[in-house]
């Protein structure tokens, strides 16, 4: 019984062995069949050089892009173009990056590849944005203790993030970013002699999905369109208030307001990009409006702070934050594709 | 005499673009001459020129690879290896996408690996934390609930490779993270006491990397220093009589230790993609540290007379999950 157990092992270890060692003799002998297909290719023996050549072309080694080269260079002198095409965009599939040398390249294998469209397929990279950013903030709903006017003014803020892009073919693409992202407003009232400022920063974490449309394909500036939707998570959040009169001045640093704020909000945005092509990924230049549609406010907790609306005369109205960026940002590309 | 300079200088400028030409051509010339089988002319050729002229980074791959089959002809595998050398030096990526070579420069090619000696990316991701009460100073026996507050890290990196599957990773991040502190009863409130704290984390760790079929598990241990730059509290103390609630806000940056220590454990997975790595990363920092200056503790005291509330000592352990990429700053050729 065991030495029956022992056999079938030796056995299935035979087969792997046999196996692997037909598969190392393909990839070894892959090499030396080119070098002659080569030969064959330049004595102009065509035939002979593709038959050659096909077997290679379809084991997976490190000379494969090699191999569709060669088949290139034999179907263009055979002047059948639609093989030709066909191991072009193989050989393109395999060495995306493939630089044309006008030195050792024919001018109609040159034309050739430069027909073939190579798009990356998945990128990632990190986008910055300081100073120009703008919260705009949009108020639905005024509450006020007493009667009194609000201006609400815009602040600038910061934003850092991450983007991952994903192109389906040359004009259209997906792009998924997470973005930290500070948002800054500020309110100001006048009541019973005294003057209220009171600004806010939220930091939120941004995760906008967006569907892109890009222009000029294939060129190293490239324009693009995107629209999509967002969502928010709220990180925290802080006021700062300041009540003055010609006395005195009283002042509420870093007051926290995670408590009155909702922890998600929700909306879309639109935006213009322009990508400066580098040679391992692209330059970003990206501005954005985002539209909310989520009220910051906590309802149910709009009367709850005593301190605010007793010694402040301040109630949170409901309020959207619409947002207006610019960004600047990397992108490395992961791998390409050649699209249909 | 002067006739004579001038002569001479002719002479040697012509030399001089002569043996230019030669050079030229010479990789066409050397190419000709090892097909018609005369590989020691194409050598001769060759070689004065390779070592002698600035030639472009395409050409002189071809030159290297030229004169290591040149050599291997005369089975001299010191030259053959010298050259199989030059050849990645040239060009890191040529393993990745060779040349139509006979299985014997392969077999010389292959015995050199190109790997990254030194890496730099960036990371971002989310932490949760755990409350460590090392010693409590409520002025009564009140029972605390501590929760923690999800956070927030995202930075850059760098990573020194020691070997094949062994590296030292330097990490500078931001961190924002935070807990809550909630106690039922103080004297006739319910009080919630939230801190939320904005550190630089500064961690430095040994990383082992496994290589499965086309990931890489990897594992870390380390140590991590935080440099904590704010730190805010909000008190919101509700009354249980009438339900009315007070907020009250105060930096705690001054009664915070600047500097905290802590051991920190990881692991994860790593893909290659692109020229670089994506890394998913598991990581737990045990600080030793008390968070709080115990010399401080009762220096706040618009806030304790506010809130009656006292800094207990305590840590925070961190849990994050980080994504981060990396490429290639410096590689380096290992032979095997």
């Amino acid at each position: 019984m065991q030495s029956k157990f022992h056999r079938t092992i030796i056995l299935r270890f035979s087969l792997i062995a046999f196996c692997l060692s037909f598969s190392f003799k393909a990839h070894s002998d892959c090499g030396d069949n080119l070098i002659s297909a080569k030969k064959l290719y330049e004595e102009g023996k065509l035939d002979d050089a593709i038959n050659l050549i096909l077997p290679c072309s379809q084991t997976e080694s490190a000379v494969q892009w090699q191999a569709y080269k060669l088949l290139t260079k034999a179907y263009l002198a055979k002047q059948d173009d639609i093989n030709a095409r066909n191991a072009a965009v193989r050989m393109i599939e395999l060495h995306p990056t493939y630089e044309v040398n006008p030195r050792y390249d024919s001018k109609g294998f040159i034309n050739l590849l430069k027909s073939i469209d190579v798009i990356p397929k998945l990128s990632f990279g990190l986008t910055i944005m300081y100073g120009p950013n703008i919260t705009l903030p949009r108020v639905t709903k005024l509450y006020t203790p007493a009667i009194y006017d609000k201006t609400y003014s815009n602040k600038g803020g910061f934003q850092l993030g991450l983007v991952a892009g994903y192109n389906i073919n040359l004009n259209h693409g997906f792009g998924f970013n997470m973005i930290y992202n500070v948002k800054n407003y500020q309110v100001n009232y006048d009541w019973s002699g005294n003057s209220y400022d009171i600004s806010e920063s939220l930091r939120y974490i941004d995760f906008p999905l967006m569907y892109r449309y890009s222009f000029s394909t294939n060129k190293p500036v490239r324009f693009s369109i995107l629209a999509g939707p967002y969502a928010s998570v709220l990180v925290n959040s802080h006021n700062n208030i300041i009540a003055k009169n010609e006395a005195v001045s009283s002042e509420l640093p870093h007051y926290g307001s995670n408590v009155r704020r909702k922890k998600l909000a929700y909306g879309g945005l639109i935006g213009l990009g322009l990508n400066i092509k580098s040679k391992k990924g692209h330059f970003s230049l990206e501005t954005r409006y985002s539209r909310s549609i989520s009220n910051i406010t906590e309802e149910s907790s709009r009367y709850d702070n005593s301190l605010l609306m007793y010694d402040f005369v301040y109630l949170d109205d409901d309020i959207q934050l619409d947002y207006l960026s610019l960004s600047v940002g990397y992108h490395f590309y992961i791998n390409y594709k050649v699209p249909k | 005499m002067k006739y004579v300079l001038i002569l001479l200088i002719s002479f040697v400028g012509s030399l001089n673009v002569y043996a230019q030409s030669n050079c030229n051509n010479s990789l066409f010339e050397a190419s000709k001459l090892y097909e018609s089988g005369l590989v020691q002319m194409a050598i001769d050729t060759l070689e004065p020129c390779y070592t002698s002229q600035n030639i472009e980074k395409d050409e002189r791959l071809d030159a290297a690879r030229l004169l290591a089959l040149c050599y291997l002809f005369f089975k001299n595998s010191e030259k053959v290896d010298n050259y199989a050398l030059e050849m990645i030096q040239i060009e890191p990526n040529y393993q990745k996408h060779p040349f139509i070579d006979p299985k014997d420069l392969t077999a010389v090619l292959d015995q050199y690996r190109v790997e990254p000696a030194l890496s730099v990316g960036f990371m971002a991701g989310v932490s949760g934390n755990q409350f460590r009460l090392l010693k409590n100073y409520s002025p009564a026996n009140i029972s605390s609930t501590y929760t923690a507050r999800s956070g927030l890290t995202a930075g850059i990196l760098g990573e020194y490779r020691l070997g094949k599957s062994s590296a030292i990773r330097l990490i500078a991040s931001i961190n924002s993270y935070g807990y809550v502190r909630e106690m039922d009863n103080v004297a006739g409130t319910k009080k919630s006491y939230t801190e939320n704290i904005n550190s630089i984390g500064v961690p430095l760790f040994f990383r082992r990397y496994v290589t499965l079929k086309n990931w890489k598990l990897h594992m870390d241990v380390g140590g991590q220093y935080n440099y904590v730059i704010s730190s805010f509290a909000d008190m919101q103390s509700t009354s249980l009589f009438d339900g009315t609630t007070r907020q009250t806000s105060t930096s705690t940056s001054p009664y915070r230790n600047r500097s905290l220590y802590g051991g920190r454990l990881g692991f994860g997975m790593s893909k290659t993609a692109g020229t670089g790595q994506f890394d998913l990363n598991i990581s737990y920092v045990r600080f030793i540290s008390n968070f709080a200056v115990p010399e401080a503790r009762y220096d706040n005291v618009d806030f304790l007379l506010a809130t009656q509330y006292f800094d207990p000592d305590f840590s925070l352990n961190s849990i994050a999950i980080n994504i981060s990429y990396q490429f290639e700053a410096i590689h380096r050729i290992v032979k095997h």
